[in-house]
Order: C-alpha cells, then structure tokens, then sequence
C-alpha cells in the first residue's frame, strides 16, 4: 500500500506539516489526542503547501493508512489512504488546542474503528 | 367506498360493482389519522386519504355514491413507566465510570491530595492525587515525578480532563490513573480512596470484590455489608476510583410507585407496582374479566391512570366515572439514569414497570364525524356501517389460504384487537392494551434515548454497523460495500437502515444490545398479547382449538413482530402470519375492504 517508507514499516498516523509549523502548539496537541488514545506517531515538516495533498501523502506513506496535513492558518486534514485526494475524511480550520486534540483523538480513533469525538465544546 | 379511521393511520379502498354481487377494488389510499381517533380533527386526514383514492382510480370525489364509516372501536391506550428503584450515592463514595482510555495499571492505595498541595506532603506518605480540569498534563506530570523523587508515595491519579495517558506516559512510576471524572471538585480531599485500572482488555478485580474493598479499607464485617452495592455496581468496568468517607454510603432504594387496584367481576386485586410486572399481570388474570382499574390517589400510578381516563373524557365528552380501564399490560424494564451524588455522571440500571393501560367506552361519536363528512362532500352518502371487528374478519378473510375458525390479531399503535370468528360463525372480540407505541416506549427508557422519535426508528428499522469508510455490517452478519466513502459522522457508529439511508444511532450501546432490546421489548408486548387475546377470545380458552390467525394493522408491517408472533404460535400448531388483504394489500386495509364488501351483504341500493 505504501509507495515510500520513512520509518520503515511500523504502524503509525503521519502528521505532515508546513515548516512554520513544527513547534506548533496546535500540533503538538494533535499529537497528544493522538498520544491519549494510545497509537503512535510521527511528524514530518515537508515543502508543499496544501494541506489536502500533505494529508493525502502522509496517509498512503501511513502503514496504518491515516494521515494528517496541517498548513497555514491552522488548516488541518485527516485522510486515510483508501480515499480521494478531493474527499478527505476532514477538512478543518481549528480553532483551539481542544479542537486540535479532538483531530488527533479522531486519527486514533479512526485506526481503533471507534467513533469519532465531535469537535463541538462540550461546555 | 369503506373508510376506516384507525389509532395511527385512515385507510380507504374503494370498490366497484362491476356484475351483480361482485365486487371489484379499484383504489386505495392511506393517510396518517390527524387528531386523536373519533374526533371531528379525523376528517382531515380522511379526505387527504380519499383524494388520494380517487386519483388513483382516476375519479371525482363526486363520482362516489357512498362512503362507510367505519365504526371504531372505542379505545384507547396510554402508556407510561414507573421507575421501581433508585440507586444514591451520599458523600461520593465511589466513582464507577468507565473512560474509554484510563492510564497506567494496578491497584493503587492512598490518601486524596490536589496536586497543588502535593508540596506539603513528607516522604513516605501514600498518595492519590487529584488533577482539576485547569492543570495541564505535562505540569501534573512534572509534579508527580517531584514528589516521587523526595520520597512521596503518588499511588494513583484522579484526572478531570481526558489526559490519563498522557500523564501516565510522562511519569517515572507506574500506577493507576482514572481520568475524565466531570465533577472532580466534589472528589472529598483528604480521605482514604483506591484507585483501579484494568489491563487492557480486561475488568477491575480488587475493587469489585466486598472482601478486596474490605481489605483496601480495613472493614469490619459490618461496614463489609455496607459496601457490597459499590462493589457490584462496578463489577464490568475497566477503571474505578473508591473514596471511604466517614458517612459515605451507597444505597438502593426501592421507590413507592403506589398501588393499583383491580377491580374484577369476581373481586378486586390490590397490588403494588414495585412488585414488578409478573406479579401486577397475575392479579389482573386472578379478577378477569375487569371491570376497571384504579391507581393508589396521590401516587405516580394514579396520575397515569387518570390521564388515559381524562384523554377519553375529551373524545367522549362522557363524565369521567363512566370511563373505565378495562386492561393493563405491564412489562418489567430497566432505566438507565444517572445516580445521585454521582462524580462523573456515572449511570446504573433501576428497576422499572411499564404500564400500558386501556380504556373502552360505549362509543365513539362517530356521527359527528360523518356530519362533518357530509359538509365537505355534500354530493356524497355517508353511513355508518358495521361493527369493527366483524369489518376486520370480513377484510382479512380476503387473505389467500384462510378458512373459519380464524382469529385476526389487529395490532396497532394504542391496543392490540383480537376477534375470533367461530367454524358456527360467531365472532368474539377482546381489547388489550399494550402495542406499537408501548415498544417504542420500552426501547426509548432501556436505551435511554429520551427521544421518542428515535426509538420509533429503532423499532421500525433493522440496524447495521459502519465498520469502515466503504462498508457496513448488517445485523444478521452479512456486508454491505459502497462505492462512494460514507460520511464520516457515520463511521463506526451503529445505524438504522431507513429505507437504504443509513441514520447514525446516537448512543455508545452496541448493535447487539440495540437489537436484543429491541426484540425482547417486541416480544414483552406482542407475543404476550398474542397469545393474551387467544385465550381470551377462544370460546374453549384453548389456543389449539384455533385454526389460522391473521395479523393486521400497523404493526403487522413490522419487519420481525409477525415472526416473533408465528414462532410462538407455531408451538400450539396455529398458522399464523401477517395478513395479505385482498391477496395484494398485506396487512393493511382489512377493515376499509370489508366495509366495502359488507356492503353486499346488506344492501340498501334503490
């Protein structure tokens, strides 16, 4: 399924991001949704810039098939390698670190086959 | 042409004589009932019906020359549910909830410590801390490992937010971390509490067992007593958090719900609904036939009563000491709610009697509805025609392969109606109450939906399970696959199929538990009342004597009450199915087709 492999074959959700981007709160909160549920991953900063695209790559590079790609103003997708680049499975401007901990819940979520957590406050 | 006004819907065929004594059906048409049935608001959804007809027949309403009414039968049902027991929790004793990703594992044992405070511990003191909402993980974490490293014994963390992993994963010693507690400022400070976390996989095991709390605490044999309700209601869960506190208790308390009398032609049956359904459902066969049914004044079960009482004043205009309750079904449920003094939300199971009751009057003011019929169509006649139940067994004889003696089982939204028509050609009828509207009632408190709305979907639809973007996973195992990705509110979430669109469910319970609810509420009312009405209506009581039986009406349509129904009667070696009208309408129109065919019997054309 995968067409390269950065880190060998171990099962993990790849966040590919803008190099403004890599001492991001918001990501490292991406992260920790992520961290939270358990499932490991891996952050990489790459040159383009669109979050659709770097979301689409880093969920085929993905063994686990899911992805994220963050891009300026705060534009987050999650994709999963099954589906089309047009069709991700969001599309989002988060904004608040919550938010972007309920995306990287999501991405676990996705891989546990659990459902996903809305991005509504729960307040 | 032959209307019948039902609980749920008005149905309408229209017929045509085509040679002498021959019938010949050209149109039919159904529309919801608007208004309560037997009320002038019926007329509405009459015409919407017969508009319906008549352009199917590619007629004028002029063109008809008569229409029959049916005479409804005079009932009508309400249902409610009484909660039996109720679980309290005073001075929070115990946390039983089950965060879908707690930290670290074991047991961990200690006194309650808000991390802020943890500074002014000394070594060698056991600890549990306590982690609001407004610390951030990375810092709690931080902290614990300072008070691990000057010789603090931290056994286990109480958390507000969802962060027990993170926090779990950023300190130096394993222990058991139970995370989104909502009211983490009600956790008393201060006092002796064990913490528990499951490896993955399985369930608590220490704090589940009287004897493991007894030892964590130092109970005596006593207290031990005390505790074996927080130690059963956490039995399953993955994490737990105890707090002994010096007035701490968790008690279940049965509810008063008060009593209901049955009054019979052969005495009178006094019985408390906390007895549970089994018991209210013998007393009510003990006095059979009943007379009326009255509630304990002042209590939850009298009030229910009297509204089914006061809704027939309103349809009737009868005074309210001529209505009588004439059955009651009661089922035995469970509801779901959310235990007082609680931490985190934490849900347990009460006890719970549904009632579905039934009353029957004299008779419904059918008239006024045909007066009225009569200004929207002055050209038209308008008689009232033909006791319901004889109109059902004429329609529902129409079924191909089916011979006295027959029983139709009508069953609907409000009451289920059961007429027998005997090998001599007598008919029998009998009113239960308890049906459509009672399952939904049933699903909506077991599965605590508080929509009723939704349950009716659940009771009407099969469910499936997104299993990923591209499929899903119907109730009976097999796989749908979609070409296009399904949206991703649906994914992994449990869906009622409604007509091919799939409807997210939402609540965490799983398909399985969904479905169980679903047929067992089915069976609790259906199947009881099936075989409830055989007996009532066989002349000889016994359901062997009894050749075929038809089911009619709303909930004959349903996907699995019929089988359900068939599967029980085939035991007494009945034929038993859902009714197909006229060998083409399935279970609907019985009662509209016989109010057209009646007419041959009896006719009174000039």
């Amino acid at each position: 399924m995968t067409t390269q492999n950065i880190n060998g074959n171990k099962p993990m959700i790849y966040i590919f991001i803008t190099s403004d981007y890599k001492d991001s709160e918001l990501v490292a909160h991406i992260g920790y949704g992520i961290e939270e549920e358990g499932i490991p991953f891996k952050t990489f900063v790459q040159e383009k810039n669109n979050s659709q695209e770097l979301a689409y790559n880093a969920a085929q590079n993905s063994s686990l098939g899911i992805g994220l790609g963050v891009t300026s103003e705060d534009q987050v997708v999650l994709q999963m390698a099954k589906l089309s680049k047009e069709n991700p499975v969001f599309n989002k401007t988060l904004n608040s670190n919550e938010q972007a901990k309920k995306m990287g819940s999501n991405a676990a979520r996705m891989v546990k086959g659990l459902p996903f957590k809305s991005f509504k406050s729960e307040e | 042409m032959g209307v019948d006004i039902g609980n749920a819907t008005t149905e309408v065929a229209i017929g045509k004589i085509e040679a002498e004594q021959e019938f010949n059906f050209i149109a039919e048409g159904e529309h919801q009932t608007t208004g309560l049935k037997g009320t002038e608001e019926n007329i509405k959804g009459i015409m919407n019906a017969l508009q319906q007809a008549v352009q199917e027949a590619d007629l004028k309403l002029e063109d008809l020359d008569l229409i029959r009414l049916n005479e409804a039968t005079p009932v009508i049902g309400d249902v409610a549910m009484e909660t039996i027991t109720e679980t309290i929790i005073t001075e929070s004793t115990m946390i039983g909830h089950n965060p879908s990703t707690p930290g670290g594992v074991g047991l961990g044992v200690g006194k309650t410590v808000m991390i802020t405070e943890l500074d002014s511990c000394s070594a060698g003191e056991e600890v549990i801390v306590v982690i609001p909402a407004e610390i951030d993980f990375a810092i709690a974490a931080e902290n614990i490992n300072e008070g691990l490293a000057r010789g603090i014994e931290v056994n286990g963390a109480i958390v507000q937010k969802d962060d027990a992993v993170l926090i779990a994963n950023r300190i130096d010693k394993q222990m058991p971390i139970v995370d989104e507690v909502k009211f983490i400022d009600k956790v008393p400070l201060d006092r002796k509490a064990a913490v528990e976390v499951a490896s993955s996989g399985g369930t608590i095991q220490e704090l589940t067992n009287p004897y493991g709390i007894a030892t964590v605490f130092d109970l005596d044999a006593d207290e031990t007593k005390h505790i074996v309700p927080v130690a059963r209601s956490l039995i399953g869960n993955h994490s737990a958090v105890v707090i002994r506190t010096p007035q701490g208790d968790i008690e279940e308390k049965r509810i008063p719900a008060g009593k209901i009398i049955a009054f019979g032609e052969s005495g009178k049956e006094k019985i408390a609904v906390d007895q549970g359904a089994e018991e209210i459902m013998k007393s009510i066969e003990k006095v059979q036939p009943l007379k009326d049914v009255k509630g304990e004044s002042g209590t939850n079960v009298s009030g229910m009563l009297e509204r089914v009482r006061s809704k027939m004043k309103q349809v009737t205009g009868q005074n309210l000491s001529d209505i009588k309750i004439k059955d009651i079904l009661a089922v035995d449920t469970f509801v779901p709610q959310e235990v007082k003094g609680g931490l985190a939300g934490e849900h347990s199971l009460e006890n719970a009697v549904g009632l579905a009751a039934m009353v029957e009057t004299s008779q419904l003011p059918m008239q006024q509805i045909a007066d009225a019929l009569v200004q929207e169509l002055p050209e038209v006649e308008i008689e009232i025609a033909g006791v319901e139940a004889n109109m059902a067994i004429s329609g529902a004889l129409t079924t191909p392969g089916t011979d006295k003696p027959i029983v139709i089982l009508d069953m609907g939204g409000g009451s289920t109606d059961a007429a027998v028509l005997t090998q001599e050609g007598n008919i029998h009828t009998a009113h239960l109450s308890g049906a459509g509207n009672m399952v939904s009632m049933i699903i909506e408190t077991e599965l605590g939906l508080e929509d009723f709305d939704l349950a009716e979907r659940i009771k009407k639809t099969p469910l499936a399970k997104v299993e990923s973007m591209f499929n899903i996973r119907h109730e009976d195992g097999t796989v749908h696959f979609y070409d296009e990705p399904l949206a991703p509110q649906l994914f992994s979430k449990v869906v009622s199929l409604d007509e091919g669109e799939l409807v997210p469910i939402p609540t965490d319970h799983s398909m399985k538990r969904i479905r169980q609810v679903r047929r067992d509420a089915k069976k609790d009312v259906f199947v009881r009342n099936a075989v409830r009405a055989l007996k009532r209506t066989i002349p000889t009581g016994n359901i062997r004597d009894i050749g075929f039986v038809v089911m009619v009406g709303g909930s004959a349509l349903d996907f699995e009450i019929p089988e359900l129904i068939s599967n029980e009667l085939s035991n007494y070696g009945v034929v038993a199915g859902r009714g197909n009208i006229r060998g083409m309408m399935g279970p609907r129109n019985a009662v509209a087709t016989g109010l057209v065919l009646s007419y041959l019997n009896n006719p009174r054309w000039n």
